[in-house]
C-alpha cells in the first residue's frame, strides 16, 4: 500500500490576485451567466479530464456580491500576488526545511468543472523537498504550493450549475507528500503534524472546511485514486482501509469475470416489456435499454466497500447522463416485479443485465459509459479521483487528471524571492510545533493526551486564555472541544465562557447547555444563565442574601439611589464574606438597588 | 527545447528547459507540469536529452460545402481572438492561424461555409495605414466572390480598423463583421468563442455595413452588434467593452444563433463593390486639456498634417491660447475638426463665447461623431476634397452613419 497526502489550507489573508475580503457572504447581488470550452494546452493535448467535464456541456451561474471585484468575474487581469500570503508560504517552507524557488512562477491549471470563473486555477510551486519526522519514520513533503481555492458550489439545476464566488482567489497553501505513508494511522499522524505546523503560522482561516485533505492511495497491482476534500483528520485512516478493500476486491473481481469467461453483450431497447410496469422511474421515462451481460450474475451486486457494489461503480459512471440505473443483481426491487426480471432474462438469454432509462440519446450515452467502466474491470482498476463519504466509502467524481493541464499565467509576471526576504523571515519564524509541545507540557503540567488536542486545537489561544483567565487547562480543552462539536469555533465567543467561568459566574455542568444555545444563535449568556439556571448555588445563596438587604434599606436606595452601594457594601459582605467573590457580591448589589 | 537535470545542493530536479526572459534564472518545466526558477550562479545544469514537442498535425478536413449556407470568409489579423503564449516574454501573442480557428468553434461550420484566410499577425496596436490598406483590399476580394466577411481583430484598435472600413468600402453587399476577444482564446471562458460564433451568424444577414460584434453583457448570452462608426472600447478588459454611443445596437445576437434587430435592413447596393484607396496620410488626434501649449499644435502645422481632429473639451472647446495657432493653421490650408471628449452628446460650438470664437476662426463643429471616427473619415475625406468649403460639406454630411442629427434618449 502508497498513500501520499495532500493538504490545502486557507490563508487568513486577502484574495491572492485581488484586494477582496476572503469572508464567506450571503445574500448575492448579481448572476453571471457563462459556459466553459475546452483548450488545447501549452503542449496540445487535451486534458482528459477537462474533456470529460466539457461533454457535460453545463452553464455556469456565478453569483457575485456588491463589493465582487472584475479580477475573480475573469474580468479584469490578476492583480499583484498577495505579499502576506507569499511570505506566509515561504515561512512553512522554511519550517519544513524545504528548498525555495529563486523566482515564482504562477501556472494556470485548467479545471473546467465551473468551479474556477477563468476555467483554470492558478497555482504555483513555493518549494520543493521538504521533510517532516513522524513515528513511523520520515515523510518527504515533495511540493508546496500558493494556489486559488475555487468557487463555492451553491446549487445545481438541470442544466446550470450555481457558484458563489467569494471563496473564489483565496490563497490557499497547497502541501505534497511523496506517497510513502504506509499505514492507515500514519496517515493521520502526518496530516496532523503538518496541520500543526500551518497553524503556527498563525495565518491560517479557522473555521469547518477551511483545512481540505486528499488522498493518494495505491495498492499493488490497483491503480492510483485521489480522494478529494477529506475534512475530519479522524476518518483519514478509515477511507484508506476502505480504499485499500475496494481496490482489493476489484482485483478479485478482475479475475472472477476472466475465471468465468463474462462477457459484455449487446444494448436491447424493451421500452415495450416494461409498458405496464410499476415502476414509477420507468413509467416516466421515454426509452428504457437495457444492456445484456453474460455470466455477470452476483458480481454486479458484490459488495466492495461499506454499503458499496459493483454496480454502485457503474451508476456513478452513468451519472453524467442519468441519476441511477438498475441491475440484475438487485432485482426485484423498486416495484421491477420478479416477472420482469425474468422476461428480461428469457428475452436476453443471459444471467444479468443493467438497465437504463431516459430519452433514446441519454440512456444511450449512459450505457456507453456503463460499458466503459466494465470493460476496464477487465483489465483492473480505473485511475479516478473520487469523492468521499460519510461511512467511509467513496464514490467516482472523474477520471484522474493527465499532466498536460497546465501553462504558464502569462498575466503575472514571475516574482523574485531575494535572499533578503528570507533572511528578514527567518527572524519571524515562530516556534516548531514539537518544540512548542514540549514547552507547553512542561509549563502547564499537562499529559500527553491533552497537549495533543491542545496543539490540535489551538496553542496560541491556549496560552493567551491561560494568561489572562484562571482556569484550568481541562476546562480549557472541554469548552473548546464541545462547541466545535456543535460546528463552531468562535474565538471571542469561548473567551466569553472562559471569563464567566473563571469569575464563578457559570457553573461547569452548564458549559454544554451555554455553548448549545450559542451555536443556535443566542448570545446573550446572560440570559441562558437565567434561563437554565446555570449559576454556581453560592451566587444565588449571595443573591437572597443581597436582596433581603435591599429589601430592608429601601428608604437609603430611595434616598441615595446608586451611591447607596457604598452603604450597603459592608452589610453585604459582612454576611458573604469567604463565600462569595466580592466583585460579584458589588455587582448583585447594583443590580438590585437599580430595581427598586 | 532541453531536458535537463538541474543540481541544487543535496537536490536534484529534472524537466524541460524553458526559455526564460531574465537569463539570471534557468526556468524548468517539471514533469508534473510546473515550471520553477533557479538562480543559474546557484546550479549545476545537465543536458540530458532533447524534447520533442508532440505536435499533433490538425487534421485537414476537407470543408463539406453546403448550398443551403452562406459562404463567409474569416480574415485574421492577429490580436486575443487567436493568441499563444510566448515563452521568451512570458506574453500572449497572436499566432493562431484561421485553421487553428477551426478547430477551437466546430460549431460555426453549422452557419456558414467558411473560408478564411490570414492576412496579418499583428497586434491590433500595431495597426497602420498600410495595414488597413492590405485588409482591404483582402475584404473587396473576398466580397466579389460572394462571400460575407467577419474580421478576427484585436481589440485595441477594432473601432478605428471598423470606422475606417465603413468609409472606404464602398457597395457593400454583404456584411462586413468585425470581432475579437477581451480573454484570450487559451483559456475556457474565453469570449472568443461566442463572439466568432454570434458574428458568423450575423455575417449571414443582408446587414450589408461594416460592424463590430462582441459580448453584449459580462455573460455568455448575447452578443450586442454596433455599427462600425458608432463604437467605442469603453472597457480595458470587460468582455462587454465595446458600446454603442449616442445610438443604439444594431442587433443582439444570442448564442443560440436567433438575432434580434433594433433597426430596418439596410437598401441593398446594385454597384460592384471596391475599396477606396484614396488616403490623406497627415491627419492628427489631439485631446485638449488644460495647460496645454500652443507650441504642439504649431509643431503639427510645421510637420504639414493636413487635418487636426480637436478632441475638445465640454460642448467643444479649446482654451484661448491656441486660438492664434489655429489661425495660423487654417490660414496655412490645415483642416481642424471639433469632436468632444465627453465621447457621449455632440458639440454645440453656439453655447459660449469659446465654440463662437473657434468656429469664426473655421473650426468645423463634428455634431455627434466620436473623435476616433472623425479621425478616420478625415483620413477619406481629404483624400478626395481639398476645398476648404468642400471639405467641411463633406465632414458635416452623413456617409456612413456617422452623423444622426438628433441625439435620441436612451
Amino acid at each position: 500500500m502508497k498513500v501520499g497526502l495532500e493538504i490545502h489550507a486557507q490563508l487568513d489573508t486577502k484574495k491572492l490576485f485581488c484586494n477582496c475580503n476572503t469572508e464567506l457572504m450571503d445574500n448575492p447581488t448579481k448572476n453571471i451567466e457563462r459556459k466553459l470550452h475546452v483548450t488545447v494546452s501549452e503542449l496540445e493535448e487535451i486534458d482528459r479530464a477537462a474533456f470529460e467535464e466539457s461533454l457535460k456541456n453545463k452553464k455556469h451561474v456565478y453569483e457575485a456580491f456588491d463589493n465582487s471585484c472584475l479580477v475573480y468575474l475573469d474580468e479584469e487581469p490578476p492583480h499583484n500576488p498577495n505579499k502576506e500570503a507569499i511570505e506566509t508560504s515561504l515561512k512553512i517552507v522554511l519550517l519544513l526545511k524545504a528548498d525555495i524557488v529563486d523566482q515564482i512562477h504562477f501556472m494556470r491549471k485548467i479545471v473546467i468543472d465551473g468551479s474556477n470563473v477563468s476555467g483554470f486555477q492558478r497555482t504555483t510551486i513555493i518549494g520543493l523537498n521538504g521533510v517532516i519526522e513522524t513515528k513511523y519514520g520520515n515523510v518527504k513533503i515533495q511540493t508546496i504550493c500558493l494556489e486559488e481555492d475555487a468557487a463555492r458550489k451553491d446549487r445545481e439545476k438541470k442544466d446550470k450549475i450555481f457558484w458563489k464566488v467569494d471563496r473564489l482567489g483565496t490563497p490557499l497553501i497547497e502541501l505534497a507528500t511523496a506517497p510513502t505513508i504506509r499505514t492507515p494511522e500514519q496517515g493521520k499522524e502526518v496530516a496532523l503534524f503538518i496541520g500543526n505546523i500551518l497553524k503556527a503560522t498563525k495565518k491560517l482561516k479557522r473555521g469547518i472546511g477551511t483545512i481540505r485533505q486528499d488522498l493518494n492511495i495505491s495498492i499493488e497491482k490497483g491503480a492510483r485514486i485521489e480522494i478529494k476534500g477529506v475534512q475530519e483528520l479522524n476518518m483519514i485512516p478509515v477511507y484508506i482501509k476502505e480504499e485499500v478493500e475496494r481496490q482489493e476486491n476489484l482485483l478479485k473481481i478482475k479475475g472472477e469475470l476472466q475465471k468465468r469467461n463474462a462477457n459484455i453483450g449487446d444494448i436491447y431497447d424493451l421500452t415495450d416489456l416494461f409498458k405496464d410496469t410499476q415502476c414509477k422511474i420507468i413509467k416516466k421515462a421515454e426509452k428504457v435499454l437495457v444492456l445484456k451481460l453474460e455470466n455477470f450474475s452476483g458480481i454486479l451486486g458484490m459488495e466492495i466497500q461499506k454499503e458499496r457494489r459493483f454496480g454502485s461503480e457503474l451508476a456513478d459512471y452513468a451519472r453524467k447522463y442519468v441519476p441511477g440505473i438498475f441491475h440484475s443483481d438487485e432485482l426485484p426491487n423498486y416495484g421491477i416485479s420478479e416477472d420482469e426480471k425474468n422476461r428480461v432474462l428469457e428475452k436476453l438469454k443471459s444471467d444479468s443485465f443493467v438497465i437504463v432509462t431516459s430519452t433514446n440519446e441519454k440512456a444511450e450515452n449512459a450505457l456507453k459509459e456503463i460499458i466503459k467502466r466494465i470493460e476496464i474491470a477487465f483489465q483492473g482498476i480505473p485511475e479516478e479521483t473520487r469523492r468521499p463519504l460519510e461511512n467511509g466509502a467513496t464514490s467516482y467524481s472523474r477520471p484522474l487528471p493527465g499532466k498536460a493541464r497546465m501553462y504558464p499565467e502569462t498575466d503575472v509576471p514571475p516574482y523574485n524571492i531575494s535572499q533578503q526576504t528570507i533572511e528578514k523571515i527567518k527572524k519571524e519564524l515562530p516556534e516548531m510545533p514539537k518544540k512548542k509541545k514540549t514547552r507547553l507540557m512542561k509549563e502547564y503540567n499537562l499529559n500527553e493526551e491533552n497537549t495533543t488536542k491542545i496543539m490540535i486545537y489551538d496553542p496560541d489561544f491556549f496560552e493567551e486564555i491561560m494568561e489572562k483567565y484562571d482556569i484550568k487547562p481541562t476546562i480549557f480543552l472541554k469548552v473548546a472541544e464541545t462547541y466545535k462539536s456543535f460546528g463552531c469555533e468562535n474565538l471571542e465567543e469561548l473567551e466569553i465562557v472562559y471569563d464567566y467561568l473563571s469569575r464563578d459566574r457559570l457553573v461547569k455542568e452548564g458549559i454544554e447547555t451555554v455553548l448549545e444555545e450559542f451555536s443556535k444563535g443566542n448570545k446573550d449568556i446572560d440570559k441562558i444563565i437565567e434561563k437554565y439556571n446555570l449559576k454556581p448555588i453560592s451566587v444565588m445563596n449571595a443573591e437572597e442574601t443581597i436582596k433581603r438587604i435591599v429589601q430592608e434599606n429601601r428608604n437609603t436606595i430611595e434616598k441615595k439611589g446608586d451611591r447607596a452601594v457604598s452603604a450597603l457594601m459592608g452589610e453585604c459582605m459582612k454576611a458573604l464574606r469567604g463565600k462569595v467573590d466580592g466583585k460579584i457580591v458589588n455587582e448583585i448589589l447594583l443590580r438590585e438597588i437599580r430595581k427598586i | 527545447m532541453k531536458r535537463v537535470k538541474v543540481r541544487k545542493g543535496d537536490n536534484v530536479y529534472e524537466g524541460i528547459e524553458i526559455p526564460s526572459v531574465d537569463e539570471k534564472y534557468l526556468v524548468l518545466k517539471l514533469d508534473n507540469g510546473y515550471n520553477i526558477a533557479f538562480r543559474r550562479n546557484e546550479i549545476k545544469v545537465d543536458i540530458i536529452g532533447e524534447f520533442e514537442k508532440k505536435s499533433k498535425k490538425i487534421e485537414k478536413k476537407e470543408a463539406r460545402y453546403r448550398k443551403e449556407l452562406r459562404d463567409v470568409s474569416i480574415i485574421g489579423t492577429g490580436g486575443t481572438i487567436a493568441s499563444k503564449i510566448d515563452y521568451t516574454t512570458g506574453a500572449v501573442y497572436p499566432a493562431f492561424s484561421p485553421e487553428e480557428l477551426e478547430k477551437m468553434v466546430p460549431e460555426i461550420f453549422e452557419l456558414a461555409n467558411i473560408y478564411p484566410r490570414e492576412v496579418l499577425q499583428i497586434l491590433s496596436e500595431n495597426m497602420n495605414i498600410e495595414k488597413w490598406k492590405r485588409v482591404g483590399n483582402a475584404v473587396i476580394e473576398e466580397i466579389n466572390k460572394d462571400r460575407s466577411i467577419v474580421i478576427a481583430h484585436g481589440t485595441d484598435t477594432m473601432h478605428y480598423t471598423a470606422s475606417f472600413l465603413s468609409f472606404t468600402l464602398k457597395n457593400l453587399s454583404l456584411p462586413v463583421v468585425l470581432t475579437g476577444s477581451q480573454r484570450s482564446s487559451d483559456r475556457p471562458s474565453s469570449d472568443s468563442r461566442m463572439n466568432l460564433f454570434c458574428s458568423v451568424k450575423f455575417a449571414t444577414t443582408d446587414y450589408n455595413k461594416v460592424v463590430i460584434c462582441m459580448h453584449g453583457t459580462m455573460e455568455d448570452t448575447f452578443c450586442y452588434v454596433h455599427k462600425g462608426v458608432k463604437v467605442r472600447k469603453n472597457h480595458t478588459s470587460r468582455r462587454d467593452a465595446f458600446q454603442s454611443v449616442n445610438t443604439k445596437p444594431v442587433a443582439k445576437v444570442y448564442y443560440n444563433g436567433e438575432i434580434e434587430f433594433f433597426e430596418d435592413m439596410p437598401a441593398k447596393h446594385e454597384k460592384r463593390a471596391y475599396f477606396d484607396d484614396k488616403i490623406e496620410e497627415k491627419i492628427f488626434l489631439l485631446k485638449v486639456f488644460p495647460n496645454i501649449a500652443h507650441e504642439i499644435l504649431d509643431f503639427l502645422i510645421d510637420q504639414k498634417y493636413r487635418g487636426i481632429v480637436l478632441e475638445g473639451t465640454g460642448l467643444g472647446h479649446t482654451p484661448s491660447i491656441l486660438y492664434n495657432t489655429i489661425k495660423r493653421g487654417i490660414d496655412e490650408g490645415v483642416t481642424f475638426c471639433m469632436t468632444s471628449q465627453c465621447i457621449n452628446g455632440r458639440v454645440n460650438m453656439n453655447v459660449y463665447q469659446t465654440g463662437r470664437k473657434l468656429m469664426e476662426l473655421g473650426v468645423i463643429p463634428c455634431k455627434d461623431m466620436l473623435p476616433e471616427v472623425c479621425y478616420t473619415k478625415m483620413m477619406h475625406v481629404l483624400g478626395h476634397a481639398r476645398e476648404s468649403d468642400e471639405i467641411r460639406k463633406l465632414m458635416r454630411t452623413n456617409i456612413a452613419g456617422e452623423i444622426i442629427e438628433d441625439t435620441v434618449i436612451l
